[in-house]
């Protein structure tokens, strides 16, 4: 039990110095890619890899951090409230956005697929990929995909969206804010919302809005889709 | 961290119990901290709580929220089914489809803002 205390004590505090020193880096040079993430996620696999820990009981201790997301998560209604009445005003704008976004990549997942003979189980992972991690596994579950590669899923495209979404955006003369802060949102969730906010409140209440709305809608057609396709 | 923080964390976490409870009660197919959230909001829109007594809380958590995704990227790198998973044709599905996403958002947004100022 004690040996369970102190290693949760001591991923803690190991995440918590590499976060701080790439936080600094980060506000020293002011470089898009030297965006703490991604630093401080490597400076802590380079320092797991060098100290006698296994990955499997930093996984363990880490879970703690889990819980603080989902309170994240409940923290997310405070912009949504500041900017509903912008928000009630643009109600059309959000679900075309969202549903168009989120079909989009939907398709291109069955599509390519089915191209490349991906196993049912693959599949089953893959659809729920650009919705907010905690859906995902659900949505994958009762799918009958593997959750734990839906957990990598999730992840991966969320940090290619996070990492090419912004010059993307930019070279086709997307220059909305609402259009900014919903394609992030939707395509990255929690780290497209928390990008949208450094370009501004706006961008960054549409992201949040955006992340829960695709998770709603994802949630809510994907059985359905899976009920007409087994008929 | 004063005592006005950790009573505003104190009201966050019992959104978020308060979530999970409804979740495991009722058949719903949302997660619990969505749940909480959604009632938060609810109770914010109808004034029955200010957003003074949890604004400082949530912002706080909101702005360092990268730090929290940190641990599962790192085991998720340390976890020896990665590459296995991980072919290529996955990565091209992944990254295919994210852009899809981006772009199908991006454009149907401007799309329809475009639409609306020519009228």
């Amino acid at each position: 039990m004690t040996n369970f205390i102190v290693n949760i004590f001591f991923c803690m505090s190991i995440t918590f110095v590499c976060y701080l020193i790439s936080l600094k880096l980060y506000r020293k040079y002011k470089k898009s890619w030297l965006n703490p993430l991604y630093t401080a996620s490597i400076l802590l696999i380079l320092l797991l890899l060098v100290l006698p820990i296994q990955g499997e009981s930093y996984r363990e201790g880490s879970f703690i951090f889990n819980q603080l997301l989902q309170l994240a998560v409940v923290s997310l209604a405070v912009p949504l409230y500041k900017q509903w009445s912008f928000l009630k005003k643009n109600f059309k704008k959000i679900c075309t956005g969202v549903i168009c976004g989120t079909a989009l990549g939907l398709i291109a997942v069955l599509g390519m697929s089915q191209i490349f003979h991906l196993p049912e189980q693959t599949r089953a992972s893959l659809i729920p990929r650009s919705v907010t991690l905690p859906i995902a596994l659900t949505v994958s579950r009762d799918l009958g995909g593997l959750t734990s590669t839906t957990v990598i899923f999730v992840i991966i495209s969320a940090l290619i969206s996070l990492t090419i979404g912004p010059k993307l955006l930019k070279r086709f003369g997307v220059r909305s804010k609402s259009a900014m802060g919903l394609a992030m949102g939707t395509s990255a969730q929690m780290l497209g919302a928390n990008r949208s906010l450094v370009w501004g409140e706006e961008e960054g209440a549409m992201g949040s809005i955006a992340m829960t709305t695709s998770a709603l809608f994802l949630s809510v057609f994907v059985p359905i889709l899976a009920y007409i396709s087994h008929l | 961290m004063n005592l006005d923080m950790v009573l505003q964390l104190i009201i966050i976490i019992g959104f978020l119990l308060l979530g999970n409870g409804i979740v495991a009660v009722f058949p719903i197919p949302l997660p619990g901290s969505v749940v909480g959230m959604l009632l938060l909001f609810v109770v914010l829109i109808t004034g029955i709580l200010n957003v003074e007594w949890i604004e400082k809380v949530s912002s706080f958590q909101l702005k360092h929220l990268t730090l929290l995704f940190i641990p599962p990227i790192v085991s998720l790198f340390l976890s020896s089914g990665f590459l296995e998973i991980l072919q290529w044709n996955i990565l091209i599905i992944l990254i295919v489809s994210s852009i899809c996403c981006l772009l199908g958002t991006a454009l149907a947004v401007e799309w329809l803002e475009k639409r609306r100022g020519m009228k």
